[in-house]
């Protein structure tokens, strides 16, 4: 079913396409995605055609927001947190999928401009830092997003067929930070980017989830005397079913 | 079977929640304590955000000292006195633990403090507890007749009150302090502050071990919900999800550390304590040895 409905979207896209004078014309499957209590991560499929031969690079990037960073030190035998920095501008999520792998395309470039790439993507913040010191941080950050599966250091894989239309899978862990995440779709040929295509997934948590960390934060009083509230007639109704067992 | 926690943001193990609920439900049952001390640093480890780790395990403790509360209650070992006495100084330190809590995360040194009191503080109860019963132990072997308690400095301060129930002629001042500052350790160490006022009693204002558990419970319960209330107030970090989870595992877990408290004696119950302190005490401190597998700690600001 799902196949049929996605050929007759590629379908509609193609006339699009023959129509009109874009290079490229992509789609995402689904173009939200609901955090709910179950939430385990999702996979949207991206699609579409391409005018031109050349090759092309996806990337999602996740809302940017500002994050402090600590970094630990050994002294005197203890890991201790030595120093504080804020950065901002910094992707919350970042994945990239490709139909070469970045460094055989030889645009390097286009790719840091565009910040394609975990290398190339760029940051404020720790100014007063030297460059190669700032550097160190700045893979520090990346290297954390990557452990906590928040970036993924390794390339998806875009397939083209019959020349003109490609598809991939998008690849979202459970560790997503609510907001707009941006999908940049780039048309690379000898070096240069010739195309380039922005599409948008809203990312928002819904269900319990989404009533539970409203509550929280705009409600946080009574929040706060609910949860007591739960908690102690979970405790009661626990001693009272012992006693009845016991009993 | 994963399940994704609103307020912590990060999808956790069900079943690996469902259990650290069951291990401290034991030791609340078994202890009087709620079993905050073990689980928070764990929660901690296994990636919940610490501030986050803190506020829920104060609505967890909520539940599970409840339980325990009025389970004692039947049993009539209650010193409403000296409860009451250290339920204002534990009520006042607790609110102050919080606005002190929100204080150090800005400021971007929480998770040393956490780490840190865990560390000396579980060193030096679970030290002391150990030694005294051992020496309990040595005492009652060689058949010697025991005082009630040892006199110190502290039962010749001033105001003083008659405790009926405990046995005790002391003055208010030490009770009142100490619960002052096991509740904002509660607020800043999220526990219920059992660990440390259990000891503190039993050795400091010398009441016996059976009046203590339950004038802690009562303590630990109107501590916890002063600092869950406050914690979702000043600081947004209680998660209801992760919290019922933790009581749902401990349901099981109160009933059995109930049933093993009735048949092992007072001293043997300290010792057992005192080696669960050290033994998280050690694996607090080797944390702070071995090499991280990050050397960078990046927190995500809203």
């Amino acid at each position: 079913m799902k196949i049929i409905i996605l050929s007759i979207h590629i379908f509609f896209l193609f006339n699009i396409f023959l129509n009109s004078k874009e290079i490229i014309i992509a789609d995402i499957s689904d173009n939200k995605i609901d955090i709910d209590v179950g939430f385990k991560g999702a996979k949207l499929l991206f699609f579409g055609v391409i005018d031109n031969q050349g090759d092309i690079v996806v990337s999602v990037t996740g809302p940017r927001k500002a994050v402090k960073v600590r970094k630990k030190e050994k002294k005197m035998g203890l890991w201790i947190n030595s120093d504080l920095k804020v950065f901002y501008d910094v992707p919350t999520y970042y994945y990239v999928a490709s139909t070469k792998p970045l460094n055989e395309l030889n645009a390097d470039q286009a790719l840091l401009v565009n910040q394609v790439g975990i290398k190339n993507i760029r940051f404020e913040g720790a100014e007063e830092k030297e460059e190669k010191e700032r550097d160190f941080w700045k893979s520090g950050i990346i290297n954390t997003m990557i452990k906590s599966k928040r970036y993924f250091s390794e390339e998806g894989y875009i397939n083209i067929s019959d020349k003109r239309l490609f598809k991939t899978e998008l690849n979202f862990s459970a560790e997503l930070t609510d907001g707009e995440y941006l999908v940049n779709t780039l048309l690379i040929k000898n070096g240069n980017v010739i195309a380039a295509r922005r599409s948008f997934i809203n990312v928002s948590k819904s269900g319990y989830g989404e009533k539970i960390y409203k509550m929280a934060m705009e409600n946080s009083f009574l929040y706060g005397l609910m949860s007591v509230l739960f908690a102690m007639i979970f405790g009661f109704t626990v001693h009272e079913t012992i006693r009845r067992v016991n009993a | 079977m994963e399940i994704y926690l609103p307020i912590a943001e990060i999808s956790q193990n069900i079943f690996f929640l469902l259990s650290i609920g069951f291990v401290a439900g034991i030791l609340s049952g078994m202890f009087g304590v709620g079993g905050g001390f073990l689980t928070t640093p764990i929660l901690i480890l296994s990636g919940v955000p610490p501030a986050v780790a803190v506020g829920s395990e104060a609505n967890h403790i909520v539940g599970s000292s409840l339980t325990g509360f009025l389970n004692y209650f039947r049993r009539k070992n209650v010193d409403l006195l000296m409860g009451g006495i250290l339920l204002a100084g534990g009520v006042l330190g607790s609110a102050s633990g919080v606005y002190l809590f929100r204080f150090l995360s800005l400021r971007g040194r929480i998770e040393e403090v956490i780490s840190y009191t865990y560390i000396l503080f579980l060193t030096a109860v679970g030290l002391y507890m150990l030694f005294e019963s051992l020496k309990t132990r040595k005492k009652k072997k060689l058949g010697n007749l025991m005082k009630l308690h040892d006199h110190s400095w502290i039962h010749g301060l001033p105001l003083r009150i008659k405790f009926r129930r405990s046995k005790l002629y002391i003055s208010v001042l030490p009770p009142i302090l100490i619960s002052y500052f096991v509740g904002i350790l509660a607020s800043i160490m999220g526990v219920g502050g059992g660990f440390i006022l259990v000891p503190a009693m039993i050795y400091l204002l010398g009441m016996s071990t059976q009046v203590v558990i339950w004038t802690s419970l009562m303590q630990v319960l109107f501590v916890s919900i002063t600092s869950t209330i406050m914690h979702a107030y000043v600081n947004q970090t209680v998660d209801i999800i992760l919290s019922s989870l933790l009581l749902f595992g401990g349901v099981f877990g109160v009933q059995m550390g109930a049933l093993i408290v009735q048949k092992i004696s007072g001293e043997v119950l300290r010792m057992l304590l005192g080696i669960i302190i050290i033994c998280l005490c050690l694996f607090l401190i080797s944390e702070l040895i071995i090499d991280p597998n990050s050397f960078f700690i990046v927190d995500i600001l809203k």
